[in-house]
C-alpha cells in the first residue's frame, strides 16, 4: 500500500474542541547547567543567581555523594562525570555538580481568559531551597536530574524544557519586506 | 498516466467544511476539483515519480554541502553576506527540515523532467496529504473505485513521524510549563493560513503544545530574542514566509543569534532558490530527470526560442517568461521584476484533454513520500491552478 492506512485531524475539525487557550502556566522550578544560562533568564536576578550558585556548591562539597573508586562513581554518574578530591589525607571520588536550582518560580495568576493579573515570585525556602543537582547516566538522555546520592529528582520533570517568559521590547519587524504580495506558498 | 473522468461525491463540500478545508473555491474559482483524477500505475509511481525524486533530493542536499563550503557559490545564489553564516551555520548543525515539494513535467512516456523545488515555503500540502486521501478513502468506501486502488500519499503519516521526532530531541512534553511550538504566516492569505493550520495540527497530533501566531506579531526581548504574543520566547518556529523576505527584513539583525529553531531552517535558502538548477545542470549534466538550464547572463535582453526565464525567488509561476521553439511567447505578471534570473530549456507540460497538468512530488524529511497533481488551462502553473486527486490502479 502506498497510502496512509488512517489518518485524523484533531484542530482543524469543525467539531468542538476543548478550549486550550485559558489553561494556565504553572509554576517552575529554575534549574539551570552554568550561571550564564542564569543570567540570561530574565525573572531572575544576577545577584540571586549568585546567591544560589555559591549556596548549591557549597553544599555539593559537603553532602555530594563519595565513592571509594572512580569506577563505582562512573557507574552511576557516567564517564567523565566524577571528579577525584580528599578529605582529610583520604581520596574518594565525588560526582561533578551538573546544575543548580535557584528557586521556584511562581508566575502570576491567570484570570478564566488567560489574562494574568498580579506579580510572579521565587520561592527559595523549604522545599525550594537553593541547591546542587546531578546527572546520572539515564539523566542525560532524558533530560532530568539527580540528586548528590544518584536518586531522581522529583522536580526534574518540570525544570528541564520549560516556556521562558520575557517581555517584549517591539513587535512587526517581519513581513515588511514586501507587503504587496498577498501569500508566500509556493 | 492518465486523465480520466470522476463523478465528484455529492457531499464534498460538506466534507470539505467538516475537515476544515476552507480555500477548496479561491475568488469564486473551484480549486479542488474531484471532477476527474488522474490515474497512475504502480510502476509509473514508483519508477518515475518516487525513485527520482528520492535520488535527486539526495543531489540537492550534496548540492547545499557544496555551496556552503563556497564563497563563489553562495555569492552566484545571491545570498547576501551578512547572512552567510548563519545558512552555513544552520547546515554544519544539520538543523532539521521538515518538507520540500518538487515540481515535475511528467507524461507516463518517458522520464519525469524537474522544473523547480519548492523547499522554504511550499504550499498545496493540506489537499495533497490529507483531502487527497480522504477522497481516495471515500471513493472506495462507496465502490466508485476498486478495492485495489490506491494512491501514492504517506505525506501526513511521515510528517507527524518527523514532528514526533522532533519533539523527542527538543525534550518537549504537552505539559503546559513546556515550551509551545509556534507556527506563523502572512495572515491575509487564507491558502498560508489553512496550510500552517494544517501543520499545527500535526504538530499536535505528535505531542507538542502549538501556538499560533501572525507574522507580524512576532516580537524581541532585550537579548535579542525572538517572543510570541503571550510574551514567552519562541524556542521553536514554523514560518510559511521565504528566506529570502526575511533576510529583508528589519528583525534579520536578531537572526545570528537567535535561540529559536526555525522550520524551515536557514540552510533551506539555498534550495527555495532557482539558482540551484543550472548547478544541478553542471554537476549532473545529461542527467534524465534533469533539463538542461544556465545562469542568465543578461534577465532584461531578449529570451531566445526555446527557453523559459525564471527569477530566483519566483514563487506561484510568477513572472515566467516563455518563448517555444517556435519563438510563441508567454510572460506571466508578477512582483519579481529586476533580481537574477536563470533560464531552463523549454519543455512544455505535457496536455491531457488541452488541460497541462504538474506533478508535485513531496518530500517529508529525506523521504519522497507522495504526490499531487495540479492542472492549469495555460502552460505556467499558478496559484489559481486546480488541485485534481489522483489515483493507482
Amino acid at each position: 500500500m502506498k497510502r496512509s492506512r488512517t489518518l485524523k485531524l484533531t484542530l482543524m475539525s469543525a467539531a468542538p474542541l476543548a478550549l486550550s487557550a485559558c489553561s494556565s502556566r504553572g509554576p517552575e522550578n529554575l534549574v539551570y547547567e552554568t550561571l550564564s544560562e542564569c543570567y540570561s533568564d530574565t525573572r531572575v536576578s544576577h545577584i540571586e543567581c549568585d546567591n544560589a550558585y555559591n549556596r548549591a556548591l557549597s553544599e555539593h562539597t559537603r553532602s555530594a555523594a563519595r565513592f571509594m573508586t572512580l569506577e563505582a562513581c562512573q557507574e552511576r554518574f557516567g564517564l567523565g562525570r566524577c571528579d577525584q578530591l580528599t578529605d582529610a589525607g583520604t581520596a574518594y571520588f565525588s560526582p561533578r555538580m551538573s546544575g543548580f536550582m535557584v528557586g521556584r518560580y511562581m508566575p502570576p495568576a491567570t484570570n478564566w481568559y488567560g489574562h494574568s493579573y498580579g506579580h510572579s515570585m521565587i520561592i527559595v525556602t523549604g522545599d525550594w531551597n537553593p541547591r546542587p543537582l546531578y546527572r546520572t547516566s539515564s539523566d542525560w538522555n532524558t533530560g532530568g536530574w539527580s540528586t548528590g546520592d544518584g536518586h531522581g529528582w522529583s522536580g526534574s520533570k518540570s525544570a528541564t524544557k520549560s516556556s521562558i517568559s520575557t517581555s517584549s521590547l517591539g513587535r512587526g519587524g517581519f513581513g515588511g519586506s514586501s507587503s504587496a504580495r498577498g501569500g508566500w506558498g509556493g | 498516466m492518465k486523465r480520466r473522468p470522476c463523478a465528484p461525491r455529492h457531499d464534498w463540500k460538506e466534507t470539505a467544511r467538516k475537515c476544515g478545508f476552507r480555500f477548496h473555491t479561491i475568488d469564486g474559482d473551484p480549486y479542488w476539483d474531484e471532477s476527474i483524477c488522474y490515474q497512475f500505475s504502480l510502476r509509473e509511481i514508483e519508477d518515475d515519480i518516487e525513485d527520482p525524486t528520492q535520488e535527486l533530493h539526495g543531489l540537492c542536499l550534496d548540492l547545499v554541502d557544496e555551496v556552503c563550503q563556497s564563497q563563489e557559490l553562495l555569492e552566484r545564489l545571491a545570498i547576501p553576506p551578512a547572512h552567510r553564516d548563519l545558512v552555513r551555520d544552520s547546515w554544519r548543525a544539520r538543523e532539521p527540515h521538515l518538507y520540500g515539494r518538487m515540481d515535475f513535467s511528467y507524461d507516463g512516456h518517458g522520464p519525469a523532467k524537474l522544473y523547480e523545488l519548492n523547499y522554504d515555503t511550499p504550499t498545496a500540502l493540506y489537499e495533497s496529504a490529507f483531502f487527497q486521501w480522504m477522497w481516495m478513502e471515500e471513493m472506495v468506501g462507496r465502490r466508485e473505485l476498486p478495492a485495489h486502488a490506491d494512491q501514492y500519499n504517506r505525506i501526513q503519516e511521515d510528517l507527524i513521524d518527523v514532528f514526533r521526532f522532533l519533539r523527542k530531541r527538543l525534550e518537549w512534553t504537552d505539559a503546559p510549563e513546556s515550551p509551545a511550538f509556534v507556527f506563523t504566516a502572512v495572515d491575509e492569505s487564507d491558502e498560508d493560513r489553512g496550510t500552517v493550520q494544517y501543520l499545527q495540527d500535526l504538530a499536535n497530533q505528535a505531542g507538542f503544545r502549538t501556538r499560533y501566531l501572525p507574522l507580524d506579531g512576532i516580537g524581541v526581548d532585550a537579548l535579542g530574542r525572538f517572543t510570541d504574543l503571550q510574551d514567552e520566547v519562541i524556542q521553536a518556529c514554523f514560518k510559511l514566509y521565504p528566506w529570502e523576505d526575511a533576510f529583508g527584513d528589519e528583525y534579520a539583525k536578531f537572526l545570528r543569534k537567535s535561540p529559536t529553531l526555525f522550520l524551515e531552517p536557514p540552510w533551506k535558502a539555498i534550495l527555495s532558490n532557482k539558482g540551484i538548477l543550472p548547478l544541478l545542470w553542471e554537476r549532473h549534466s545529461g542527467h534524465p530527470n534533469l533539463l538542461p538550464s544556465r545562469f542568465d547572463p543578461d534577465p532584461t535582453g531578449t529570451l531566445d526560442n526555446g527557453w523559459v526565464r525564471k527569477p530566483f525567488f519566483s514563487r506561484e509561476g510568477a513572472n515566467v517568461h516563455i518563448s517555444t521553439t517556435t519563438g510563441h511567447e508567454m510572460n506571466v505578471a508578477g512582483p519579481y521584476e529586476g533580481g537574477p534570473c536563470i533560464l531552463q530549456e523549454y519543455h512544455p507540460l505535457p496536455s491531457f484533454d488541452g488541460r497541462y497538468a504538474v506533478i508535485g512530488s513531496w518530500v517529508i524529511a529525506d523521504r519522497a513520500s507522495g504526490l499531487g497533481v495540479r492542472e492549469d488551462d495555460t502552460l505556467v502553473t499558478r496559484d489559481t491552478s486546480r488541485f485534481v486527486p489522483h489515483v493507482i490502479l
